[in-house]
This record gives structure tokens, C-alpha cells and sequence, in this order.
């Protein structure tokens, strides 16, 4: 059987990473953490994540640059550095697993339920961020693809119904406590950022389908910047001071509409489509706990052993939502614990790392090639005048002169 | 072996059957017996150019068969086959003739049974376009895609299968259209198959299809030979199988079940208004009742105040809970539907009358169910069948997101969607993503998806489905 004919592939396009990014940079920056950047900056929120997203696209600038030559997974590098990288992932992704994944759960039971209770949330939810995550990166790329469309039209359908009073005097003044809020934002709400360190185990394909496709992933960055920093813009314009009071900033964007009476709660629509979202960035979470286990473990992992390492994770991660971190505000201890000092080394600094040894290693790659070329011509030379000596005849074609 | 004992062999290898007629008879002086299947060959045929000119031979010398030739009248020449071998196509509707002196079998092809006459079929009518449909006959049906497919380049692959039943299967396509990996793909996967019969291509498609337990189909179905010739020159392979008036197509993909012939045959602005009608209907169909269920039983506040005040009126009263009910009015429906496919037309119509009206207008009155159930049923079953090929999935789809929406409310219907929506994009089927051209996304080929642009500018084949050759329009053309 030609299995090539009936199994997708590895590897995604670049206009899929350009959904992605999108997608798993959004999610969970426009939740809960308006509402901590609030409590922890007020109105300068806005101004603290200019400075993060700046940030970010320089990691995305890296990532990108590293995982257009190749994924850290394929590059060549040497076994234990590689473990050594995939490590760094796993225990980075794991943390944010465990500490997005609450949010989603509070979102859930608050929003979609009158207080549900996490368990069945839990034991509903992760089978099917574990069959996503299990079904791999082209599973995960082509199912953002069709939610992309939901996302776009959940948001229009909100922008043309929402009333907002927007007041962008609540943003002013600027920096009015100095600078030391800003820095605390930032330092205590790491682990909602560095969203692109994983994609470093994605493998783009190397063929483009049109001329832009290599622009669509620099494209959907600006348009993650604009979005999550007009969104906190939008965010303190709207609520001002009470904004630290907004749980589930995304949902609660348009609550001024007035027109729910005619329509019904037309703030429905963004509810479910940041739930789809989420269950992406989840499965991308858990898709690189898994890869990077098995990178760990073995070279080529199979497919029941990737299966066994999913489950393993979602037993582990139910655990540790029912037992230890069971509320929203245990969540936001953890995440803003000293653990975010780790997973922030590790996701600023394995792009860095990677970047820097994927380039020396193309490099070398490059001059490997270039030598070898050198060497064949010079074989080839050598060849050719050796031919002419056996014949007497005179390299490249001339005429022998004794012929002559 | 002499004659008489090969001729007592075949009976008994023909288990004694009645149906097998036997007739002794000389030519030119040697004894001769003929074999055939009672009904299963053109008697007038086998009067006039066989028996008459093989009884009037005089003189006969080996190679026999070159005599019966020069004398019989049949389409097909007279031919030797291997005992055994004859006996099979003896079996399957050809003459068995055997001859003193000579130990070969003879076979002669007569073949002509009732048949049905190619008409329109039930699941692809038009307003306007061809009406002529396939039929049991796969010969008839080869002649019907020939006639309008008139390039030497159609090819016919024959084969069988089914232990007992040896089906004549074709394997159908357009040499330099169709991707040989395609070609070669269903070519194996059909040898491959080892059963006691093959009754329907629908037997056919289960070898054919990769993913054997999903309720999706991953192989189309084409009941008209316009729609079969349209897909062969897109560059799908077709199989036809004798018994069956449907012939399968691959690679399929999700949104062609939403296509209908005639879409091609009205203007694109039409068309493109049908398709979103149908797409809409198709999840109206498997969304619409369990929204209602998980709004009702959990999301209530989306309701509008007017339409939930109204709601509350309507549903006072009953005594089952919204989930439960649904459910109820679900499996009603399913029971009226199986009774009316298979009862008599007359009664079947009837039947239709008394369950929808008589029954549900008894029931809402009873105060047992209330009248937006019913609706939504309703509107959900005849959204159903405007994509009657995914009409069995939607089936099983609404009832599993009811079950779930009412477990697990609107959240349970969003993660059953993803899940599906998963689900559908992880499948591949020779060569062709299911979900494509919207995952992964290929905008050339969005002009023949929920938009349907004009013909004219259709200048390539589908980037969905492999081909040898994209370009469908030249220039001059």
C-alpha cells in the first residue's frame, strides 16, 4: 500500500503557522491576564504589554529564523544537545500547561455553567485536547485553519453588535507611579508569554504554494500586536479603574451591547470561539509535552508510544487540576510563583540557543558543500589531466603538440 | 475424456441445478453437448446463429473453434477456455459447448437478461441537465459513460471478485488525467478482496476505504453517468460493479457531497445560493437540536427575552425534560422514516401524514411534547436530506450532539464540534485531504466549493485531486 496516499504529512505550511502563531499568541492574553496586568499596573497595563510584545516579536524573529532552515528536531545536532533542548521545552510547556489549562476550566464553569464543577470539565475536555495533540502538528495546523474563519466572523459579528464607551482618558496619565509597576507586571506574568518557544519542534515545509507565503507569518505577528495591544487599549478605555474587577476580559469586551433583548446574548459567539481557541493552544501545549518526551526517550518514537505518553500527561496534568491546583486563584499563584523565573529562562533563552546553533550548523553544512564541490572539481581536474597524460593527449580538449 | 463424461462432469460440478439446461446434438457427425443457464441468454439468438449453423456443419478438423466461427452469428467469437475456467463462465451466464474428439471447452457469448432501463435515480434528480441513470448492468452502464466520454483514452480495467458470486468489477478512468498512484491504489486494493460475494458497490467501497469503522463516507457514490464523466475528467477513478446502479469514486472529498449535478447545468449565481442553502441546512441539521437542548437545558440567557418568555409558555407543562424529549421526538422520527422508506409508496405516503401531523399534533395537544421540539425536529430531519449522501452521519451526529448538549451544555457541543472538526481534517483519502480546500486551504479551488464560479473560468482541474495533467481550458478553447 502507498501510504504516502492516505497519512498527512509532518510538516505545515507557512500560512498555517501564520494561523497558529496567531491563534496561540491571542488565546490566553486576553482572558485573565487583562485583569492581573490591571491589578498589578492599572491603566499603564496597556503600555506594559507595548513593551512584552516587542518581546515577543523578537522571539518570533528568532524562532521563525530558525525553523525556516529547520525544526530543532531535524537539524542534526547532537544527540544530548538536542535532549538537552527538548528538555527545556518539555518542562517549559509542561508548567504552561498546567497553569493555562485552569483558566479555560474557570472560564468554562463560570461562563458557560453556574458554577460547574471542574472535574467533569476536566474529564471532558482533555480526551479531546489529547486526541488533537496525539493526531500531531498537521492536525492542530489544518483544524486552526477551519476555526480561523469562526474567529473572524465571531469577532466582526461582536464588533457589529457591541455598544462600548470607549474613554481613552482612563489611559492617561501615562506612568503616573513611575516605572516599578511596569517592571512588576512584567516580572510577575511571565508564563503568559513566550508563546513561540515551542514552535521551534514545528517543520514548515519547505516548498512555498505561493510567492507570499513566506510574508504570512510576519504578517499574522504585526497583527497579533495590534490586536492584543489595541484589545488592552480597548480594555482600560472601557473599564477605566474597575478594570482590575474583569474576570474573562474577552468575553466581557462588548457587555454595553443593548440590543441582547432583540438578539440574545450576542456575546456567545466570541465565548465559544475563544473556547476552540484555547482548546488549540492546550493541544499545542500538550503536543509539545509529548514530542518532546519522546524526543527524549527515543529517536523515532511510535505512534502507540506517543499515544502512551499522551495519556501519561493527561493523567498526570487531571491530577494535578483536582488535587492541587483546583481554582482559579491557586492557578495564579502558581503561575506567578518562583517557577516563572525557570520557565522564563528556559523559553527566552532555548530560541536563542537554538537559532545561534542552527545557524552554525548550516553554516558549516554550507562549507561541508561548498568543500566538497571544491574537492570533486579538483578530483575532476586531476582526473582529466591524469586521462591526458595516459593518452598524451593535453587537458580540456587541446590538441597534443606531438600530434601535431 | 469422452463427451458424455465431461457432460456428466459439468452437472455435477453445476450441482445438479435445474436452471442449467443441457442439449445433445451432432456436428457433422459427432456427438456434441451444449450447456446454458435457463433465461440467462438470447434464446433467438442461439436458435437462429448458433444451433441451426452448428447442426448444419458437414465437415469439421481441428482447431474446431475455427469451423464454429466461420458459421456461427454472435457478436463474439467462439473461444477455447480451460475446463474449470469454462465452468465458471458457465456459471456466470456463457455457453458451455463440448465436442466429441476434442478435450477443449467452447464458449459462446450470449449473455441477455431483463434488465431495467436506465431512468432517472431517486437521489439525483434535476430540474434541469441528463436524466439517465445507471443501471445493474455494468455493460450498459460502461456504454452509457462511453457515450459521453468518446476518447480512447477512457480506460476500463476488468476484474472480479467474491468467491462465489465472481462480480464483475471495472475500474473506470482517464489515462493522462487520472494519477496512476490512484489507479494503482484501488487496482490492489480490489485484488485484495477475499469474500463469499460481492451483491453492491456498496461491498466494494468497504475494501476501498481506509478508515473501515468511520461513519464518513471516504468514497463517493455517482448514480448518473453525467456526474461520472464530470469527475473522471477532474481526474477520479470510478468502479463499477455489476449488480449495482451506483458506481464509487475516489479520492472524495467532504464538500462534493454537497454538490449536485445540476449545479452545473444552472447559472453560477444559482448555484452558489443552493450550495450555501444546502451547507446551512446540512448543519442545521446536526446542530439545530442539540443547540436548542443545551440552551434550553443550560445557555437559556441567549435567548431573547420575547422568544424566551414565548418559550416558557410552549414548554410548561411537559412532563419530560428537554434532553429526554428531544431524544423521544428523535427516535420517533427515525421510526417514521424507516417505516416510510420501506413501506409500499401509498401507504408509506400515508404513514408520512398520520406520523407528522396526526401523531405530533396529538402529542402537543396531550401536553406530552411541546411544539418547538417538534419544530426543531422538523426543520432538522428535512435539512437532513438536502445532502442525502451524509444523510446517515447527520443521523448519528445530531443524536450524539443532543446526548452530549445535554450533558454538557453549549461547552459540549463546541468541544464535540473540535472534536469532529479534528476528526474530519486528520482524514486522507488517496492523495486528497478530506476537509480540502478550506484545510488545508487551497484557494484555486475555492471557486467549486460553497461558491460556484462560471464555467468559463474553471481553467484548471481541482488542485484537491491528483492529476497528470491540471490544465482543463487551453486558449484556443
Amino acid at each position: 500500500m502507498d501510504k504516502s496516499l492516505f497519512t498527512i504529512g509532518k510538516s505545515i505550511y507557512k500560512r498555517q503557522l501564520a494561523v497558529i502563531l496567531f491563534i496561540i499568541s491571542l488565546s490566553y492574553k486576553i482572558v485573565m491576564l487583562p485583569k492581573y496586568m490591571s491589578i498589578a499596573a492599572s491603566r499603564d497595563s496597556a503600555l506594559v504589554m507595548v513593551v512584552m510584545m516587542a518581546i515577543e516579536t523578537v522571539m518570533f524573529v528568532l524562532v521563525y529564523a530558525t525553523i525556516t532552515r529547520s525544526s530543532i528536531l531535524d537539524a542534526g545536532f547532537n544527540k544530548w544537545f538536542l535532549k538537552a533542548m527538548l528538555a527545556l521545552l518539555l518542562f517549559s510547556s509542561s508548567i504552561k500547561l498546567v497553569a493555562l489549562l485552569p483558566e479555560t476550566l474557570d472560564y468554562i464553569s463560570s461562563i458557560l455553567f453556574e458554577e460547574g464543577k471542574w472535574f467533569f470539565i476536566i474529564v471532558s475536555l482533555l480526551p479531546v485536547i489529547g486526541y488533537i495533540a496525539y493526531k500531531g502538528m498537521n492536525t492542530i495546523a489544518r483544524l486552526s485553519e477551519i476555526i480561523i474563519w469562526f474567529v473572524i466572523l465571531a469577532i466582526a459579528f461582536t464588533v457589529l453588535f457591541m455598544k462600548v464607551n470607549l474613554d481613552f482618558a482612563n489611559l492617561f496619565p501615562i506612568l503616573d507611579d513611575g516605572v516599578e509597576p511596569l517592571g512588576n507586571a512584567i516580572d510577575k506574568h511571565f508564563l503568559w508569554f513566550g508563546d513561540f518557544t515551542p514552535l521551534l519542534i514545528v517543520r514548515l515545509a519547505k516548498e512555498d504554494k505561493t510567492r507570499f507565503e513566506r510574508a504570512y507569518p510576519p504578517l499574522s505577528m504585526i497583527l497579533v500586536d495590534f490586536a492584543v495591544i489595541g484589545f488592552f487599549v480597548a480594555f482600560i478605555a472601557i473599564y477605566g479603574n474597575v478594570a482590575s474587577y474583569i474576570d474573562h476580559a474577552f468575553s466581557n469586551i462588548g457587555v454595553y451591547n443593548k440590543i441582547s433583548d432583540m438578539l440574545g446574548g450576542v456575546d456567545f459567539p466570541i465565548i465559544i470561539v475563544w473556547l476552540m481557541m484555547s482548546i488549540i493552544k492546550l493541544s499545542f501545549l500538550l503536543y509539545t509535552v509529548t514530542e518532546c518526551t519522546a524526543g527524549i526517550i527515543k529517536e523515532k518514537m511510535s505512534d502507540k508510544g506517543k499515544l502512551i505518553i499522551v495519556t501519561a500527561a493527561l493523567v498526570i496534568v487531571s491530577l494535578i487540576l483536582i488535587f492541587a491546583i483546583d481554582n482559579i486563584d491557586t492557578s495564579y499563584e502558581f503561575a506567578t510563583s518562583d517557577i516563572r523565573y525557570f520557565v522564563m529562562a528556559s523559553e527566552y533563552l532555548t530560541p536563542l540557543i537554538a537559532f545561534i546553533a542552527t545557524a552554525v550548523k548550516f553554516k558549516k553544512r554550507k562549507e561541508k558543500v561548498s568543500d566538497n564541490s571544491d574537492r570533486k572539481n579538483e578530483i575532476a581536474v586531476r582526473q582529466n589531466f591524469e586521462i591526458a597524460e595516459v593518452l598524451k593527449e593535453p587537458a580540456f580538449g587541446g590538441k597534443n603538440e606531438e600530434n601535431n | 475424456m469422452d463427451v458424455l463424461e465431461r457432460a456428466a462432469e459439468v452437472e455435477s460440478k453445476m450441482s445438479g441445478s435445474e436452471d442449467v439446461i443441457r442439449l445433445d446434438f451432432k456436428i457433422a457427425g459427432k456427438s456434441a453437448v451444449i450447456f446454458y443457464i435457463d433465461a440467462m441468454i438470447d434464446k433467438m439468438a442461439f436458435e437462429i446463429g448458433v444451433m441451426k449453423p452448428l447442426k448444419g456443419i458437414e465437415e469439421i478438423s481441428m482447431p474446431y473453434e475455427k469451423s464454429f466461427n466461420r458459421v456461427v452469428t454472435s457478436s463474439m467469437p467462439i473461444y477455447v477456455e480451460e475446463f474449470e475456467k469454462a465452468i465458471e463462465k458457465l456459471a456466470s451466464s456463457d455457453m458451455m459447448l463440448l465436442v466429441e474428439g476434442s478435450d477443449d471447452s467452447y464458449i459462446i457469448s450470449l449473455r441477455s437478461f431483463a434488465m431495467r432501463v436506465p431512468n432517472e435515480p431517486p437521489r439525483e434528480t434535476v430540474l434541469k441537465g441528463p436524466r439517465e441513470g445507471f443501471v445493474e448492468d455494468i455493460k450498459t452502464n460502461m456504454t452509457l459513460i462511453r457515450r459521453r466520454l468518446k476518447t480512447p483514452d477512457l480506460a476500463f480495467e476488468n476484474m472480479t471478485a467474491g468467491k462465489y458470486t465472481k462480480t464483475p468489477i471495472s475500474i473506470c478512468y482517464i489515462k493522462g488525467i487520472a494519477e496512476e498512484k490512484v489507479v494503482e491504489e484501488v487496482r490492489n486494493r480490489i485484488k485484495e478482496i477475499n469474500t463469499d460475494g460481492i451483491l453492491d458497490s456498496s461491498y466494494v467501497a468497504r475494501y476501498i476505504e481506509e478508515r473501515k469503522y468511520s461513519i464518513f463516507n471516504e468514497v463517493g457514490s455517482v448514480e448518473k453517468p453525467d456526474v461520472l464523466a464530470g469527475k473522471l475528467l477532474e481526474g477520479r477513478v470510478g468502479v463499477l460493479v455489476d449488480g449495482s446502479p451506483i458506481v464509487l469514486t475516489v479520492p472524495l472529498v467532504f464538500l462534493e457531497q454537497f454538490q449536485s449535478a445540476e449545479d452545473y447545468y444552472v447559472k453560477s449565481f444559482r448555484a452558489t445560493f443552493t450550495r450555501l442553502v444546502r451547507i446551512f441546512a446540512f448543519f442545521l441539521a446536526i446542530l439545530l437540536p442539540a443547540g436548542y437542548v443545551a440552551l434550553q437545558e443550560f445557555q437559556y440567557q441567549i435567548f431573547p427575552l420575547k422568544v424566551l418568555a414565548s418559550l416558557m409558555n410552549t414548554i410548561f407543562g411537559v412532563p419530560l425534560p428537554p434532553t429526554l424529549e428531544m431524544i423521544f421526538v428523535l427516535l420517533i422520527f427515525e421510526i417514521l422514516n424507516e417505516a416510510a422508506i420501506r413501506m409500499p409508496k401509498h401507504i408509506g405516503t400515508s404513514l408520512s401524514v398520520v406520523g407528522a401531523i396526526v401523531l405530533g399534533e396529538a402529542a402537543v395537544s396531550a401536553g406530552l411534547l411541546s411544539t418547538p421540539t417538534i419544530l426543531v425536529v422538523a426543520l432538522s430531519s428535512i435539512g437532513m436530506y438536502t445532502v442525502p449522501d451524509e444523510a446517515d452521519s447527520s443521523s448519528i451526529l445530531r443524536m450524539s450532539f443532543v446526548i452530549v448538549s445535554g450533558v454538557l451544555g453549549l461547552y459540549g457541543l463546541v468541544i464535540s464540534c473540535v472534536a469532529l472538526v479534528a476528526y474530519l481534517v486528520s482524514i486522507k483519502g488517496f492523495g486528497t485531504s478530506y476537509l480540502a480546500p478550506f484545510s488545508p486551504s487551497l484557494p484555486a479551488d475555492i471557486k467549486d466549493t460553497f461558491i460556484m464560479q462560471n464555467e468559463l473560468d474553471m481553467k484548471k482541474r481541482p488542485y484537491t485531486i491528483p492529476t497528470n495533467n491540471r490544465t482543463r481550458k487551453r486558449n484556443n478553447g
